[in-house]
């Protein structure tokens, strides 16, 4: 597994958090957790930007649709691509028109949150 | 010669007899009268029946009339001047009779009277015809006067032929007969006074082409007034010799009704469920109609002041006897308010008050909807959390190598029973909401409460990165529903860390006699004044909940508890400086 190859998982749910981390890692992902918005752009900006966001829509301090924006509107982080993982379609589709590349609605099959993250992810950052 | 006299007398006594003309001397000196045979049958007597005397004539005179005849002689008689003159006569049957006498003094050389003579008429038929005609005009006058229309009648050439007081009225003319004024130029005359002179004159020119037709209009008048006016032909048997003009004044009535359709309009505005958008619409409408400024202040100590106004109008808004607030008008220009504005204010005034109680019934029940929609938006992600976990590692649990079988399998565990305490909370909701929540009370130490639910929470506690102080006896030991306790402390506690910000929380708890304190403090977001009643109903929250999770039925819950309890809890705090909630509890039921 490449080094720079990692995904940042954003979500309120600690459970949700352990459970996500654990069954990508199971397929060879590194990830890293945030519980909020603002830990999670903190940091992003600390560190080297991972291959792709898994991001939850209703969340204390910065919600989903505060954290896109403000994702984008800063250079060195706005080409992560943003998958969101949500029970909220209203706000995911909102997520969605602000640049947010695919959704899954919670909860989501392993599957196919695999196919996603390997969709999105760049051709030549995958495993191997 | 003599029968030539005879000839001639009998012609003149024939002549006489068919005009009804008597002819009479009277010798003043002898007081001898002489008739004429027609006096006679004028008299309705036989010359037998006649004394020939001047007082045997006037015996025969109209009492009434006896007077008058008598200075009319006396006087000619003085003056030896011709005379003319009517007076009435009573013949033995009854009948009265009309007289029209003309006489002449015939006097001597020296001047002296000698006799009166002259010629006498039974004008009784054209008297009687006459006295026909004035009780018409007198009856034609009173109609004219005692009806409340105005009328105006004009001849075929244009000319006013009779009119009464109320059409000078009407047009604001002086107290002068308009009869023989031309009509065209009566209605240029008062053209300038109504709004659609143009249209009226139009209409009465127009008549000219069509003297058979029966009209009918309106004449607005500038100062308000309103008048309906008819007009059709008088006919002379077949002939058309005028018309006749009756206005009638339809102010009240039109006044009435205009008040009416904006009352209704008002209405129609009102039942917006837009209260805010309703009340600006109504005071455009009002203000249009009550030419001036109106205003719909909704702060309850409402007044408006208008210098130099000419007429202003303030009704109060009230709702079960509280003061809403206030309507005003500001009268624009000369109007001045009278009774009738302020009794049709009031009116209004009372389907504003109607419109705003409905609109904020309607507003409760939206937010009350809204509150519960979004509860249960909550309640769906709270659900959604350990279903997404649940779901993800039973689906990895199959394919799992074994070192992590028991670390998937402990997730499901824990998830298993997040979800159903999750479920076991939404279940306490609708037994707090119908009241059947149950308690089973038995000695319970607050104090070891209080430390297991810091336990639980020692998670939550240490990733907000808050520090918790605790003030506590070793013991405090009441009877009550450890259960119940447990969720008042937990979830008290579980608010102040998640809205503590990461600062420091402060728990106490002390006995104060027979009642137990505990004051749970954080110095987090806070909570603003007109939020604070508000935290403790159910569905309610003072954040958005986007931002901060839970079901937002903490604080409802707690307060519930308490009460069954026999408990209290209440919030001190301010905005930014966090909040501090005191709950006091008895040790013991009591009653």
């Amino acid at each position: 597994m490449s080094a720079r190859t990692w995904i940042q998982v954003i979500d309120d749910d600690e459970s949700v958090l352990e459970v996500v981390v654990l069954v990508l890692g199971q397929r060879g992902y590194q990830a890293r957790t945030a519980a909020d918005g603002v830990t999670a752009l903190e940091q992003l900006r600390a560190g080297t930007p991972p291959s792709v966001i898994l991001l939850d829509m209703r969340m204390p301090r910065l919600n989903g649709i505060d954290f896109i924006q403000a994702l984008k509107a800063d250079p060195a982080l706005a080409s992560i691509p943003v998958l969101i993982l949500s029970g909220d379609p209203a706000a995911a589709e909102t997520g969605l028109a602000l640049g947010a590349v695919g959704f899954l609605r919670k909860p989501f099959e392993l599957s196919d949150l695999v196919t996603r993250i390997e969709t999105v992810l760049p051709r030549n950052s995958g495993i191997l | 010669m003599e029968d030539q006299q005879t000839r001639s007398e009998a012609r003149l006594a024939e002549a006489q007899r068919v005009a009804h003309v008597g002819s009479w001397e009277w010798d003043v000196g002898s007081n001898v009268v002489t008739w004429t045979d027609e006096m006679y049958r004028i008299y309705g007597i036989e010359p037998q029946e006649f004394d020939h005397t001047y007082e045997g004539f006037l015996r025969r005179v109209l009492p009434e009339d006896r007077d008058g005849t008598q200075n009319v002689v006396l006087e000619a008689y003085r003056a030896r001047k011709p005379f003319v003159y009517d007076h009435r006569i009573v013949r033995p049957d009854g009948s009265v009779r009309m007289l029209h006498t003309r006489g002449d003094v015939i006097a001597d050389d020296a001047g002296q009277a000698l006799r009166l003579t002259g010629a006498c008429w039974d004008v009784t038929e054209l008297w009687q015809a006459a006295r026909e005609r004035e009780r018409s005009i007198s009856l034609l006058r009173a109609t004219l006067e005692s009806t409340a229309d105005a009328l105006l009648v004009v001849d075929q050439s244009g000319h006013v032929v009779a009119h009464n007081q109320r059409l000078l009225d009407l047009w604001k003319l002086p107290a002068r007969s308009l009869e023989g004024s031309d009509f065209h130029a009566l209605l240029a005359s008062v053209h300038d006074q109504l709004v659609n002179g143009d249209a009226c004159a139009q209409l009465a020119r127009d008549l000219a082409a069509n003297p058979g037709a029966e009209t009918f209009d309106r004449l607005h008048f500038r100062d308000g007034h309103c008048f309906e006016r008819y007009s059709r032909p008088q006919r002379l048997g077949d002939q058309i010799v005028g018309r006749v003009w009756s206005y009638r004044d339809v102010t009240e009535r039109e006044c009435l009704m205009r008040r009416a359709v904006f009352l209704a309009d008002a209405s129609r505005l009102l039942a917006s469920l837009d209260a805010e958008a309703a009340l600006d619409a109504v005071s455009k409408l009002a203000a249009t109609f009550m030419d001036g400024v109106c205003t719909v202040d909704l702060s309850p100590s409402a007044t408006r002041y208008a210098v130099g106004s000419s007429s202003r109008m303030i009704v109060p808004l009230t709702a079960h006897g509280q003061a809403l607030g206030a309507i005003t008008f500001v009268s624009s220009g000369d109007r001045k308010y009278d009774q009738a504005d302020l009794v049709l204010v009031g009116e209004l005034a009372h389907r504003i008050e109607l419109a705003l109680e409905n609109a904020q019934l309607y507003r409760g029940a939206k937010e009350a909807l809204g509150a519960r929609d979004e509860f249960l938006a909550v309640a769906a992600h709270e659900i959604r959390g350990p279903i997404t976990s649940l779901h993800l590692a039973v689906q990895s649990l199959a394919k799992a190598p074994p070192e992590l079988t028991a670390r998937l399998t402990a997730i499901i565990e824990r998830e298993d029973h997040r979800l159903a305490r999750l479920v076991e909370q939404l279940l306490d909701i609708t037994q707090l909401r119908s009241g059947k929540l149950r308690f089973v009370y038995e000695p319970v130490d607050l104090a070891e409460v209080t430390r297991d639910v810091v336990d639980q929470l020692a998670g939550d506690l240490s990733r907000s990165r808050s520090t918790l102080s605790i003030t506590a006896p070793g013991t405090l030991i009441g009877s009550w529903d450890r259960t119940r306790l447990e969720q008042v402390v937990s979830n008290l506690l579980s608010n102040a860390i998640r809205f503590g910000m990461g600062k420091p929380i402060e728990l106490r708890l002390t006995r104060d006699g027979n009642q137990a304190t505990l004051v749970i403090s954080d110095h987090g977001i806070g909570i603003a004044p007109q939020e604070q009643e508000r935290i403790f109903k159910p569905f309610e929250r003072a954040v958005p909940p986007r931002q901060y999770g839970g079901l937002g039925l903490g604080l409802y819950v707690v307060r519930t508890i308490l009460d069954a309890m026999g408990g209290s809890v209440h919030v001190d705090s301010q905005p930014g400086a966090g909040a501090s909630f005191t709950v006091d509890i008895p040790l013991a039921r009591t009653g």
